[in-house]
Parts: structure tokens; C-alpha cells; sequence
């Protein structure tokens, strides 16, 4: 039988890196969505915990008139919330494994990679802070710098060409700058997005217990392909549109029948509550569903560098 | 990799023939590059359209205005569907998008496709668009099938790749070396397999991070000396060499 030999040289594409990433989602779908389930599960635990935090305190304050109580309350809370958190992040982990075990072709039960990462929550919980913080670094410096060059290019303008009013040509320009400086300051931030992209990954197949270390092989695996990250994160978020519209249209429709511009009427505002409600809802269901396969897709990305700069598939 | 999906079809001259189907990563991936092309094809019209129409006096004469629509209509409407019929019939089954990803649409008999089926799959595509049905349907069934695939009876699969040997740089001291393991070692032992990893090896070996190329080379340099019954080997042989004229050695055993 003829076959078509698509594959010479063992590596990925971008779109077959998708690909894969719906394909074992598909057939692990049960498996994923249950620990997706646990994790949404922590997160709205967290909710919870500050809503009964606050009813506990209320009542302490009743009984014991003093705002000292607050104290061992607000410190109770933030322990409780961290561990809710490094929970959260450790179910996400959990997907990351389970996905890159079947790569590997050692799949693990749910059971058994649980086991093996609950000793690691904390780092998760390190890892995902880390994470966040680098990228809202990036964010923030980025977008500093990106609006001194704006407003340094209007002032030149200004006092250049000595405009005072500002001409049409002039606007124009100015507006087109913004634009481009804005795609300029999302494409910085994928970018560096991609270089966490398979932060979790480390920590939860390699032998290291180091949030850091993992963040720096992230960094490490990626280098050389941010180009290719970038292209599957675009193509992994594009596909996930129709689920991600469920919550957004509701959402988008919502708020404009309650924006005071478009109507008055308490039946249209009452319809508008509602429909934010529901969008918010579906888009939490949306996420549950979406979650496993971005993870899926991470252990993917995470499995095909690793076997493009360390070789890991070249036995025989 | 298993976790491609493939499908079986026989031609009219009763071939049987595999394909490893496209997949929803790659389409989506041309998809998107045929969009930009399309739709920035289809705005320099408009603008080209709109520049005309405000220079040129006797286009807005009351007479030819009707008629200068209806033709600028006709116009956008062939780009719209031509794009995708044109450049799939010339093509054979490909789009700019699909050549870049490397996915080519053909019959389900694995014949090129015709002008009929890529009119069917152009008209069908605002309704595979809307709802994103035809995401679903590639998604959720077994051979990826949008509505406008259903109805053209066609399928999308990934482009056979040409093994080009000429992109592996093999040194000239293997070809002695390659010689010499030939007359010693049972170079017949090694698999189809396990040639392909040798040739997946030589293709990435430049691509290899630094630090670990030695230990990659080593490992398979020693699992092949195994196989060819070579296994006590001078310690001073360089393992990258040793692949290059395990590489070339197998592949004269057939040109004799």
C-alpha cells in the first residue's frame, strides 16, 4: 500500500501541533474535563473562602466588640486563599502531564499523576506568581516606553512643523502611529508570552522541584522557536473562538442593552442583567472546556522542542 | 505521529492509497493566510474601484451608473469565489494558504480535484463559515469533512514530502569510514525503521542544542554499532562520523 510520506524529519508543524493538541484532547476528553472540574472547583472555592471568612468575622466582631480579631481572620485568609491558588495550579499541571505522558507513550492514570505532583503545589503556586509577575513586568515597561516614543513623535511634531491646530494629514498620521504601536506592544507581549509558554511543563515531568529552574528552561527550549510558539498560540486561540464567543456575545449584547445611551427602559436593563449573567456563566463553562486543551497544547509544544534541541525521539 | 488522523482510498484503478488527513491545525493555518491574501486582494479592487470612480466623469453619468455597479458587483463576486476555484483547479488542489502549510484538497478517490468540486466547496464555504460549522464538523468527525467536503466529496490532506537527501551534509571522511563498516559490520541488520531515524538524525543534527549533541550522537551511535554487530568499537571513533557512514553504507548495500 502507497502511503504519503509527510514526515521525514519527526518534528511538528504548527498545525499539526494543534492538531495533535485536539486529537488527544478528544480522546482523553473525559479524563481532562474532570480535573478541568477540580480546578474551576478550587477557583470558585476561593470565593467562597472570602464570603465565609467574612461571615466569621462578622460574627467574631459581634461577640467579641474588637478589631483585633481581624488580625489571625485576614492572615487565616490569605493562607487559605494562597493554598486554593497553588491548588488551581497544580490541576492545570496535572493536564500538562497527563497530555505529555501519552506523548511519550507512558500514559498515566489521573490517580498516579496527581500523586506525583501534589508534593509540588507549592512550586506551582511560585511558578504561575513568577509567571504572572514577568509578564505584567513586560506589560508595563513595554507599554512606558512604548508611549514616550508616541508622545515624543507628537511634540516633535508639534513644535517642529509649529501646527496649532492640528490638520487633518497630521491626525491621520498620529492615528496610524497609535495603531502600529499598539499591534507593535500585543505582538511584544506574545513574544514574551511565548517564551513562558511551557513554563509548567518542566516542573511537572522533569525530576526538578525548582520553580525557577523551570521557568529558565522554558525560556531556554523556546529561544530559538518564539517565531513558532507565537504562530501556535495564535492558531490554538483562534480555534477556540466559537467556544470563547458562547460567553462573549451574551456578554457583548448585555451590556449594550444596559448602557444608558441606548435605553432607559428597566425591561431592557432587567434583559441586559440578565444576559451578562448568562454570559459570564457560559463563558466560566467555556473555560472549563477550553482550559485542558491549551494545556494540551503546551505539553505539545513543550514535547516537540525538547525533541527538536535535545533529540529525545532520535533511538532506535 | 499516530495522533494524525488517516484515511484509506482506492483509486479507480484500484490502488489503495493512505493519506494522513490535514487536520483542523493546518487548515486553520491556511485558511487564515488565503483570508489575508483575499481579503487584501479584494480591498485594493474596492479602493482601485473608488479612485476610479471619483476621476473618471463619464462613469458617473446616469446611463452607465447601473451598469458600472453591476459590473463592479460581478467583479468582487468572481474574486470572492474565484480566488478559491482558480488557484485549486491550477493548483491541483492547493491554495497560496494550503502550498505554505503544505495541504492540498483531492477527490476521495485520491484523483486531483475539478473545476465542479471546487465551485461546490467555494459556494458551500459562507455556510461552513457561519456558526463555524465547518470547524465542527472538521473537529468532530472522522474524515474531516466541512460541509462544502461532504458535498464535492473531496478530502484535505497533508502533502507528501519529498525525502531530499541533498539537505544532509554528510562529510567525505565518512565515505571511507562507511566502506570499511560495510565489509566488517552486518549493516543488513539495520530496519527501514530504524534507517529513517538515522535520516531524521542527519536532518536535525544542525538543529540540535549545542550542549546536548554529543550525548545524542553517542546514544544512537551506539545502539546502531550494536545492531551491526560492531558493538566493541574503538573508543576514539567519532559518533556523528560513525552515523554519517552507518547513513551511507545502508544506502549502498542497495545501489550494488
Amino acid at each position: 500500500m502507497a502511503k504519503n510520506n509527510y514526515d521525514p524529519v519527526g518534528t511538528l508543524s504548527v498545525g499539526n501541533v494543534v492538531t495533535t493538541g485536539t486529537t488527544i484532547y478528544k480522546s482523553n476528553f473525559k479524563r481532562y474535563f474532570l480535573v478541568s472540574l477540580r480546578a474551576v472547583g478550587w477557583s470558585i472555592a476561593i470565593g467562597f473562602a472570602a464570603v465565609g471568612f467574612a461571615i466569621i468575622g462578622g460574627i467574631m466582631f459581634g461577640i467579641t466588640k474588637s478589631w483585633l480579631i481581624a488580625i489571625p481572620l485576614v492572615l487565616g485568609w490569605v493562607a487559605v486563599t494562597l493554598y486554593f491558588l497553588a491548588r488551581y495550579a497544580t490541576e492545570r499541571a496535572i493536564i500538562c502531564r497527563l497530555a505529555y505522558q501519552e506523548l511519550i507513550e507512558a500514559p498515566e492514570t489521573t490517580i498516579v499523576a496527581t500523586q506525583q505532583l501534589l508534593p509540588r503545589t507549592w512550586g506551582f503556586l511560585r511558578l504561575s506568581w513568577l509567571v504572572g509577575l514577568y509578564i505584567s513586568l513586560v506589560a508595563m515597561i513595554s507599554s512606558f516606553a512604548l508611549s514616550i516614543v508616541l508622545f515624543a513623535v507628537v511634540a516633535a511634531i508639534i513644535y517642529g512643523l509649529k501646527i496649532a491646530s492640528p490638520d487633518p494629514a497630521t491626525s491621520i498620521f498620529i492615528g496610524l502611529l497609535t495603531i502600529g504601536l499598539f499591534c507593535l506592544w500585543i505582538v511584544i507581549l506574545i513574544r514574551y508570552y511565548a517564551y513562558w509558554f511551557v513554563a509548567e511543563l518542566p516542573l511537572a515531568v522533569e525530576s526538578t522541584t525548582s520553580a525557577n529552574f523551570s521557568i529558565r528552561r522554558s525560556k531556554q527550549l523556546t529561544t530559538t522557536a518564539a517565531s513558532r510558539v507565537v504562530l501556535i498560540v495564535t492558531m490554538a486561540f483562534l480555534i477556540t473562538i466559537p467556544i470563547n464567543l458562547l460567553g462573549s456575545v451574551p456578554t457583548f449584547i448585555g451590556q449594550i442593552m444596559t448602557s444608558p445611551a441606548i435605553s432607559r427602559e428597566p425591561s431592557a436593563q432587567a434583559m441586559g442583567g440578565v444576559l451578562i449573567l448568562v454570559g459570564f456563566l457560559l463563558s466560566l463553562l467555556g473555560e472549563l472546556f477550553v482550559m485542558p486543551f491549551w494545556q494540551t497544547v503546551k505539553a505539545i509544544v513543550y514535547y516537540d522542542l525538547r525533541n527538536r534541541r535535545e533529540g529525545g525521539d532520535l533511538i532506535i | 505521529m499516530k495522533f494524525l488522523n488517516r484515511v484509506k482510498s482506492q483509486t479507480p484503478e484500484s490502488v489503495e492509497l493512505e493519506f494522513v488527513l490535514a487536520g483542523i491545525g493546518n487548515r486553520t493555518y491556511a485558511l487564515i493566510i488565503d483570508y489575508l491574501i483575499w481579503s487584501s486582494t479584494l480591498f485594493l479592487l474596492l479602493i482601485v474601484w473608488g479612485f476610479l470612480a471619483t476621476q473618471i466623469d463619464w462613469l458617473r453619468s446616469d446611463t452607465i451608473r447601473p451598469w458600472v455597479s453591476a459590473i463592479q458587483i460581478l467583479i468582487l463576486f468572481g474574486v470572492y469565489i474565484g480566488y478559491f476555484v482558480l488557484f485549486e483547479t491550477l493548483w491541483r488542489g492547493q491554495t497560496p494558504g494550503k502550498k505554505y502549510v503544505k495541504i492540498r484538497v483531492i477527490r476521495e478517490d485520491g484523483r486531483n480535484v475539478g473545476v465542479q468540486q471546487s465551485i461546490l466547496r467555494s459556494l458551500l464555504r459562507p455556510i461552513d463559515d457561519i456558526f463555524c460549522l465547518g470547524f465542527l464538523l472538521i473537529v468532530f468527525t472522522a474524515q474531516e469533512k466541512r460541509l462544502g467536503d461532504l458535498v464535492a466529496g473531496t478530502i484535505s490532506i497533508q502533502e507528501g514530502q519529498a525525502v531530499n537527501n541533498q539537505k544532509i551534509a554528510i562529510s567525505s571522511a565518512a565515505a571511507d569510514l562507511a566502506i570499511r563498516l560495510s565489509e566488517t559490520g552486518k549493516i543488513v541488520a539495520i530496519s527501514p525503521d530504524q534507517f529513517a531515524t538515522i535520516r531524521k538524525y542527519l536532518y536535525r543534527y544542525s538543529a540540535l542544542d549545542p550542549a546536548t549533541k554529543n550525548r545524542v550522537s553517542d546514544r544512537l551511535a551506539r545502539q546502531l554499532l550494536e545492531k551491526i554487530e560492531l558493538a566493541d568499537r574503538p573508543p576514539t571513533l567519532d559518533s556523528h562520523l560513525t552515523i554519517e557512514a552507518i547513513f551511507l553504507a545502508y544506502q549502498q548495500q542497495f545501489r550494488e
